[in-house]
C-alpha cells in the first residue's frame, strides 16, 4: 500500500497553480487536505502524475464572516471551522455537520473546500452546502466563475470543476432569522460515511412554513434537493402529518444503490425517515429558540 | 492495472523539526510521513496499522495538532514541527500521560498506544480539562482491538488528574 | 497442586504491568520496526480471481525495473520449499497451477524498498483463465460443484455426526422442541499490527533464520524444519513483541517460506515481508467461523431442556480444516445438564480465503445458537429467559461434570454467577424499564447469556484426535537463570502479545521465591527445538506457563536447598525459602540470601558441595498429562460467565443503542485482577464487532468486498458499552493458584447476549433475526416482514 511515483509541486499562488493544472491536465490532483486523496494513492486507485499541494498558497486559510454569508477559503480545515466562535454562533448546523465527519484527527487536515469539491454523495458538507444553497468559487485560466452547489454536482463523484480550475472558496448563506435546521443520518459507526442522511432547514411565519430547504443524500450520484416537496410545504401548517407526506414524497423519487452496508429498499426508506425527522426537529429548533 | 510510462521517482530535501531537533533528509515525493519518520528517521515508535487513515495509530503531531500520518506525504511537513511518541519522556521519566495509562491499564499489546497518546496530549495541550464527550471524540478516531476502549477512557482521566497535579 | 500460602504473596494482586513501559515510550521493536543492512523488502501479486488456471506469467519488466533484485513464482518456489497439506489435498505458499481465491499470493517480488517492489507488480502480466467459483458452503456440497482439488473428488472435507444419548428419542418425547436457522458470516480478528516476517538464508551453512511476529513460534520453527528442509541444528525463529494476534498469527508459514526463498535467491541479503491492510483482510488465512446452523432443541413443561440437534455447515474457504467447529465438542453443552444431544458437522472448501483461528476458536457462534434456542423455548413456555437457564444449570455439587461426550469440566458455580450478573444488572427494575420503554412504543430488549469458556489448552487431545492434523500435546516452558547477584531472569519462549503474561509470570516467580518484583525480569528467549514450548493459544498461558514456571522454580528451589544445608551445614528438608532468603525452619539460626547462593553457583566450585548440579539456569518444559481415554478435555479449565445487556432497536431505521452491560464471570483466581478487567473488556469489544459489525461481504461470485477498514467495521470507543464488571471465584482444582484460562471468555458470551437481545426487542413485532451481524439493514428487514409493519 505505497503509492505510485509522482511529481509534488507546492505552488505558492493560485495563478501557479492553474499553470500545473494546465501542463498536466487529467493527469494531476490537487492535494489539500489529502483525507480522501492519500488513501486512493496508498492504494494506487489514484496514480496522479502530478500531485499539487495548494498548502503553502497564501490567504486560503481564511474564514471570513460577512453580514450574510459565512466565506470558507480553499485550505480552511473542518476543525478550523467547527471550533469558530462565530459559525457557531452564526451557522450551527455547519458545525453539526462538521462534527459527523470522521474523528478530529481526520478533520484537522481535511478541508471544506475538499469534501464539497470530492462531493463524495454519503457526505456531509455537500449535502449542507446544497441544503444551504451555497456557492462555490473557482478559478481557472480564464478567471473566476462562481457556481450554485446544485449545478456543482453532475453526478457520481462528477463535479462542474474543470481539469484546469482549482476552488478557492465556498460561500455559506446564513439563512433568515428563526430558521430552524436539523441533519439526520444512519452510519455504520460514529464518524463513518452516512448510509443515508438528510438535512432540513424550516423557517414558519405566521404559524405556516415560510421557507424550507429539504436534502438526502446516500441516496444518489450526489446530494438531491426536492424543489417540488419543498414548494409544497410552503405555506403549509407544519405537522406530523405534513411531514410524513413530505417524506413518503421524497421516497418516491429516490432510486439508490446497493453496497455491503444497506440495500437500496433499506435506503429508500429510510431516508424517508431521516427526511421526516430533520423537518421535526428543523420545526423544534425554529419553534423553541431564536434559530 | 497500468503499465503506461511512469513519471520518475522525484525526490527533494527536506528539513523537520522532530521532538525539538533539526533534521534534515533527502526523500522520494511519494513517500508517506509515517514511513520517512520510521525508515529514514529511525523513529519505529509511530506504527503504521492500515495505512488508509482509519485506525489511529500513526498519530503524531504536527505543528501541534494530532493527525494521520500514514495520509501525509514527508515533503509536506518540510518545514514543519512534528511530535512522536519518543519525544515525550524525559530519559526513564515518564510523561504524565505515559504514566496514567500505565497506571489505569490503558494498553495492552500497546501497539495503537502511541497514537492515542499523542492524539491524548494535543487534546490536553488545547484543553486541559476535557469533558467526557470531548474524550470520546479524541478516542473516537483510534482503534484499538485489544482493551474494548473503557481502560483507555480510564487513563485519559488519570492524565488529566497528574497534569492538575503539575505532572 | 495447590500452592502454599507462602508462594501467593503476589499474585492475585493487580500490580502494573511489567511490559507497559517500553511500550509506552515507542521503544519496542516491532517486527516492522527492525531494519537490517541490506535488506530487502516484498510484495505480493495476489490473485484478482477466486479461481483461475494460471495460464502464464511474464515477469520480466519487474526483473528488469531498478531496484528489483527478484521475482520468486510458484513454479520456482516448488524447488526450494515444500507444500502445506490437509484432507488429501496440498498448497503451495504460492499458486502453483491454479488460484483458488482472491488475494492468493502468485507472485512476490523482492526489490530494495516496498514502494519498487509494489511498482514491479504492476508490471508482472499473468494470463489467468477463469475457473467457475465455489463462493460458498452451500454451493461447495452441490453434486456438481466445480471442485477445488483434483485430488478430492468433493467440496467436502470433513462430515461427522456426533451423537450423544438418544437425541431423537429426547426430541420426540419432548414437550415443545423449537427449531431454529442461523447464518454466521465470517468474520477475523484483524489485529492492529498485521502479520510480518524477515528471513535470512545462510548459503554458506544452508540455515536459515526468520524474525516473524508468529503466536506460536513453534510454528515458525516447523515452517523452516519442515517446509524449507533447513537443517534443524541451523533453523532459528526469533519473535518479536506483537500488535496483538487473537489466533491470526499462528500461522505465517507461507510468509516465512517466501521470505526465506526471496533470501536464498538474492544470495543471502535480509528479505522482509509486512502483510498490509488490504491483504490482510482480503486474504490473511484468519478469517473465521462462516457457519449455517439449523437446531431443534427439545424442552418438557418446565423448561428442562432435553436434548438437542444442531448441523452445522462451516464453509472454511480454500485452505480451512474442521478444527475450530470440533472445538465445540469440548464445551459441547454449554453450562445446561443435558444429556441426549447430536452435532453433525460439514465442512466443505470454497473459492475464499482459508478459515484460520479466531480468539475463542469457534464456541461463540455454538453459544449463540444455545443462547437464542433457551429463548425462543422460554418464550414459548412463559419462562424468564434467567429462569429458563436456572433450571437447566449443571449444579455446582455436580462437578468435576462430565459431559455426554466424555469431555469434562474441572469447577464452576453456574447459578451463583447467573444471580450476580442479575443482581448487578438490577434485573427486575431493567425489565421494569423494558416495560416502560416498550409502552411508548420503543423496541427495548433484554438479553441474559451464559457461556463456558474452555481454557488451559493442552493440546490435541479429546476431540480434536479427530483430525489428522491433531493428536499432540502441547507442551510450555520456562527458563529461570539466577544472576550473580541473585536477581532471576526468566527465559519464556514467545512474544510479549498484549496479555499479561510477563506480568503475572513474573508476580509468579517473585511470589514463590519471596522477592520484589524488580529482581525478576521476564524476557522472550528464542524458540528452540530442544526446549519444546508453544506459546500462547486457548486461553493457556495462565494454567500452563504458570505450570512451566512453577515447575522451574522448584528445580532451582531443590538446588538452593541442596547448596544451603551445605553452606549451612543443615539437612536440607529443615530449610525453606522465604523472603528471598534459604532459611531454617526454624527460622532462627543463620540464613543465605539468593546472592549468597547466586555467589557460589557462579563461580566459587570450592564452596559446592561434591556431585550435585549446581548450574545455576533450569529449565522446565512442562507437559500436561494426557487425557486417560480418548475422548478427555483439550482444556484443564473451564471458566464460566453471565452477561446481561439492555438495548434499544430503533424500529424505523434498524440501528442499535445498547443501554446497559453487565458481565459477571467465574475465571477462579485471578492472577492479575486489573488485567483480567482489561481482557474482559477487550473480548466484549471483540463480541461487540461480532454481533453488531463485522462481516466479510462477498459478491456472488467470490470477490470479497470488504477488503478495507471502511467497510470491514471494527468497534470504536462509541460502539463499545463500558461494562460493569462482577467476578465471582470458584477455584479450579487443576491449577497451582485455582486460575482458568480467561481470555476467551467475554468474546463467547457477548455475540448471543447481543442477538438475545436485539430478538428480544423485535419480539413485540413477532419477527426474529436470524443473521450475524445485527446490522441496520438487516434488523430493518426482519422489521418489514413483520405483520404488523406498515
Amino acid at each position: 500500500m505505497k503509492p505510485a511515483p509522482f511529481t509534488y509541486f507546492a505552488p505558492t499562488s493560485i495563478e501557479e497553480t492553474i499553470g500545473l493544472l494546465q501542463r498536466y491536465g487529467d493527469e494531476a490532483k490537487i492535494l489539500a487536505g489529502g483525507q480522501s486523496l492519500v488513501p486512493l494513492l496508498n492504494m494506487r486507485l489514484a496514480r496522479p502524475t502530478a500531485l499539487i499541494d495548494i498548502n503553502r498558497i497564501p490567504r486560503l486559510d481564511e474564514i471570513v464572516t460577512e453580514d450574510d454569508a459565512i466565506v470558507v477559503g480553499a485550505r480552511v480545515t473542518e476543525r478550523q471551522l467547527e471550533r469558530h466562535p462565530v459559525v457557531a454562533e452564526r451557522l450551527p448546523l455547519l458545525v453539526a455537520l462538521v462534527k459527523l465527519i470522521g474523528h478530529p484527527q481526520i478533520r484537522n487536515r481535511g478541508t471544506v473546500c475538499g469534501s464539497i469539491a470530492h462531493g463524495d454523495p454519503s457526505a456531509e458538507l455537500p449535502a449542507g452546502a446544497l441544503a444551504l444553497d451555497a456557492t462555490v468559487t473557482v478559478t481557472g485560466p480564464t478567471g473566476e466563475r462562481t457556481i450554485a452547489v446544485d449545478d456543482f454536482y453532475l453526478g457520481y463523484l462528477a463535479t462542474a470543476l474543470a481539469g484546469d480550475e482549482m476552488m478557492t472558496q465556498v460561500r455559506f448563506p446564513i439563512p433568515a432569522a428563526g430558521t430552524g435546521w436539523s441533519v439526520q443520518e444512519v452510519a455504520r459507526r460514529h464518524g463513518d460515511f452516512a448510509l443515508v442522511g438528510a438535512v432540513a432547514l424550516v423557517r414558519v411565519e405566521g404559524g405556516r412554513i415560510a421557507a424550507t430547504n429539504v436534502v438526502s443524500f446516500g441516496t444518489g450520484g450526489r446530494p438531491l434537493r426536492f424543489p417540488e416537496v419543498e414548494a409544497k410545504l410552503v405555506g403549509s401548517v407544519p405537522g406530523e402529518a405534513l411531514f410524513s407526506e413530505a417524506a413518503e414524497a421524497i421516497t418516491e423519487l429516490l432510486d439508490p444503490d446497493d453496497d455491503v452496508h444497506a440495500s437500496a429498499a433499506y435506503r429508500r426508506q429510510v431516508a424517508g425517515v431521516l427526511v421526516r425527522r430533520a423537518l421535526e426537529e428543523a420545526l423544534r429548533r425554529c419553534e423553541g429558540g431564536s434559530r | 492495472m497500468t503499465t503506461e510510462a511512469r513519471p520518475q521517482a522525484t525526490e527533494r530535501t527536506i528539513s523537520v523539526v522532530v521532538n525539538g531537533e533539526r533534521r534534515s533528509a533527502t526523500v522520494l515525493d511519494r513517500k508517506t510521513l509515517a514511513d520517512f519518520l520510521r525508515e529514514d528517521l529511525e523513529l519505529t515508535g509511530t506504527h503504521v496499522g492500515c495505512e488508509h487513515g482509519v485506525c489511529g495509530a500513526c498519530t503524531l503531531l504536527l505543528n501541534g495538532r494530532a493527525v494521520r500520518s500514514c495520509l501525509l506525504l514527508a515533503v509536506q511537513a518540510d518545514g514543519q514541527e512534528i511530535q512522536t511518541i519518543e519525544g515525550l519522556a524525559k530519559g526513564d521519566e515518564l510523561h504524565s500521560i505515559q504514566q496514567a495509562f500505565w497506571e489505569e491499564h490503558g494498553l495492552q499489546c500497546g501497539y495503537c498506544t502511541g497514537g492515542i497518546i499523542m492524539s491524548t496530549l494535543a487534546m490536553l495541550e488545547d484543553n486541559p480539562h476535557p469533558s467526557d464527550e470531548e474524550i470520546y471524540e479524541v478516542l473516537g478516531g483510534h482503534l484499538c482491538r485489544c482493551t474494548g476502549y473503557e481502560d483507555i477512557f480510564k487513563s485519559v482521566k488519570r492524565a488529566i488528574e497528574l497534569r492538575g497535579q503539575g505532572r | 497442586m495447590t500452592a502454599p500460602a507462602s508462594q501467593i504473596g503476589l499474585v492475585g494482586q493487580s500490580v502494573k504491568r511489567v511490559e507497559d513501559p517500553i511500550l509506552l515510550t515507542g521503544r519496542a521493536k516491532h517486527i516492522d520496526d527492525l531494519h537490517f543492512p541490506d535488506m530487502l523488502h516484498t510484495a505480493i501479486l495476489r490473485s484478482p480471481y477466486p479461481h483461475a488456471t494460471i495460464v502464464s506469467i511474464d515477469a520480466s519488466a519487474a526483473l528488469a525495473l531498478p531496484g528489483v533484485v527478484a521475482v520468486l513464482t510458484g513454479e520456482e518456489l516448488v524447488n526450494h520449499a515444500g507444500p502445506s497439506r490437509d484432507y488429501g489435498a496440498e498448497w503451495y505458499a504460492l499458486a502453483v497451477g491454479k488460484v483458488r481465491y482472491v488475494g492468493e499470493p502468485v507472485v512476490a517480488v523482492a526489490a530494495t524498498s516496498r514502494y519498487v517492489a509494489e511498482d514491479a507488480l504492476d508490471l508482472i502480466d499473468v494470463e489467468y483463465d477463469p475457473l467457475p467459483a465455489v463462493a460458498n458452503a452451500r454451493q461447495a456440497i452441490e453434486a456438481d460443484a466445480p471442485r477445488l482439488y483434483p485430488t478430492l473428488d468433493t467440496n467436502i472435507v470433513y462430515k461427522k455426526t456426533f451423537s450423544y444419548g438418544d437425541p431423537g428419542r429426547a426430541l420426540e418425547g419432548a414437550d415443545l422442541v423449537v427449531t431454529g436457522k442461523f447464518r454466521i458470516p465470517r468474520l477475523s480478528a484483524n489485529p492492529m499490527e498485521t502479520a510480518g516476517v524477515i528471513s535470512q538464508f545462510d548459503p554458506a551453512t544452508g540455515g536459515a533464520t526468520s524474525w516473524s511476529n508468529v503466536q506460536a513460534p513453534a510454528v515458525a520453527l516447523g515452517t523452516l524444519v519442515a517446509t524449507l528442509g533447513i537443517p534443524m541444528d541451523r533453523a532459528r525463529a526469533m519473535v518479536q513483541p506483537h500488535g496483538g494476534s487473537f489466533g491470526s498469527k499462528i500461522a505465517l508459514g507461507k510468509f516465512i517460506v517466501i521470505t526465506t526463498v526471496l533470501s536464498k535467491l538474492c544470495g543471502g541479503r535480509p528479505v522482509k515481508y509486512i502483510e498490509d491492510r488490504i491483504e490482510h483482510l482480503m486474504a490473511s488465512g484468519s478469517h473465521a467461523w462462516e457457519r449455517e446452523y439449523d437446531v431443534g432443541f427439545g424442552f418438557d413443561r418446565a423448561g428442562h431442556c432435553l436434548g438437542w440437534r444442531m448441523v452445522v455447515l462451516s464453509d472454511v474457504g480454500a485452505t480451512g480444516g474442521p478444527t475450530q467447529t470440533l472445538k465445540a465438542l469440548t464445551c459441547l453443552v454449554g453450562p445446561y445438564r443435558v444429556r441426549d444431544v447430536e452435532y453433525d458437522i460439514t465442512t466443505a472448501v470454497s473459492n475464499k480465503g482459508g478459515d484460520g483461528p479466531y480468539r475463542g476458536y469457534g464456541p461463540p457462534t455454538h453459544f449463540l445458537v444455545i443462547e437464542r434456542m433457551m429463548d425462543k423455548a422460554a418464550a414459548a413456555l412463559g419462562l424468564d429467559p434467567a429462569e429458563i437457564r436456572r433450571r437447566n444449570f449443571i449444579q455446582p455439587e455436580q462437578f468435576p461434570y462430565m459431559q455426554p461426550n466424555g469431555v469434562e469440566y474441572d469447577s464452576g458455580n453456574y447459578p451463583e454467577v447467573l444471580r450476580v450478573a442479575l443482581e448487578r444488572a438490577g434485573y427486575e427494575e431493567l425489565r421494569k424499564e423494558q416495560e416502560r420503554l416498550r409502552s411508548e412504543g420503543r423496541l427495548a430488549g433484554i438479553g441474559v447469556a451464559f457461556g463456558v469458556e474452555p481454557g488451559g489448552f493442552r493440546g490435541q487431545t479429546g476431540p480434536y484426535r479427530e483430525w489428522p492434523a491433531g493428536g499432540s500435546l502441547a507442551p510450555e516452558a520456562a527458563t529461570i537463570h539466577l544472576q550473580e547477584n541473585g536477581d532471576l531472569v526468566v527465559d519464556v519462549y514467545f512474544a510479549m502479545e498484549g496479555q499479561g503474561h510477563f506480568t503475572f509470570a513474573t508476580q509468579v516467580v517473585a511470589a514463590y521465591f519471596g522477592v520484589p518484583m524488580e529482581r525478576v525480569r521476564v524476557v522472550s528467549a528464542e524458540p528452540r527445538l530442544t526446549t519444546p514450548s508453544t506459546g500462547p493459544m486457548g486461553s493457556r498461558q495462565s494454567v500452563t506457563l504458570t505450570f512451566a514456571l512453577r515447575g522451574a522454580c522448584d528445580l532451582l528451589r531443590e538446588k538452593l536447598l541442596a547448596l544451603g544445608a551445605h553452606m549451612l551445614d543443615l539437612p536440607a528438608e529443615d530449610l525453606g525459602i522465604r523472603d528471598g532468603r534459604v532459611v531454617p525452619a526454624s527460622a532462627e539460626g543463620k540464613s543465605l540470601s539468593l546472592g549468597d547462593l547466586a555467589a557460589v553457583m557462579h563461580g566459587k566450585p570450592a564452596d559446592m558441595p561434591v556431585g550435585l548440579d549446581l548450574d545455576p539456569s533450569v529449565t522446565c518444559s512442562w507437559t500436561a498429562p494426557p487425557p486417560e481415554d480418548r475422548e478427555g478435555s483439550p482444556y484443564l479449565t473451564y471458566a464460566n460467565g453471565c452477561h446481561v445487556v439492555l438495548l434499544e432497536v430503533d424500529r424505523e431505521t434498524g440501528q442499535v443503542a445498547i443501554l446497559k452491560y453487565v458481565i459477571a464471570d467465574d475465571c477462579g483466581t485471578r492472577l492479575n485482577p486489573r488485567v483480567v478487567e482489561g481482557i474482559t473488556q477487550g473480548g466484549l469489544a471483540q463480541g461487540i464487532g461480532f454481533a453488531l459489525l463485522e462481516e466479510y461481504v462477498y459478491s456472488e461470485d467470490g470477490q470479497p468486498l470488504s477488503v478495507s477498514f471502511m467497510d470491514y467495521l471494527l468497534p470504536t470507543i462509541y460502539e463499545v458499552p463500558l461494562a460493569e464488571k462482577a467476578a465471582v471465584v470458584t477455584p479450579s482444582p487443576a491449577t497451582p493458584y485455582g486460575q482458568k484460562g480467561a481470555g476467551e471468555g467475554a468474546i463467547h458470551v457477548t455475540p448471543a447476549a447481543v442477538f438475545c437481545a436485539v430478538n428480544d426487542a423485535l419480539a413485540p413485532l413477532g419477527v426474529e433475526l436470524t443473521q450475524a451481524p445485527a446490522s441496520p439493514r438487516r434488523i430493518w428487514e426482519a422489521i418489514q416482514a413483520s405483520p404488523s409493519s406498515g
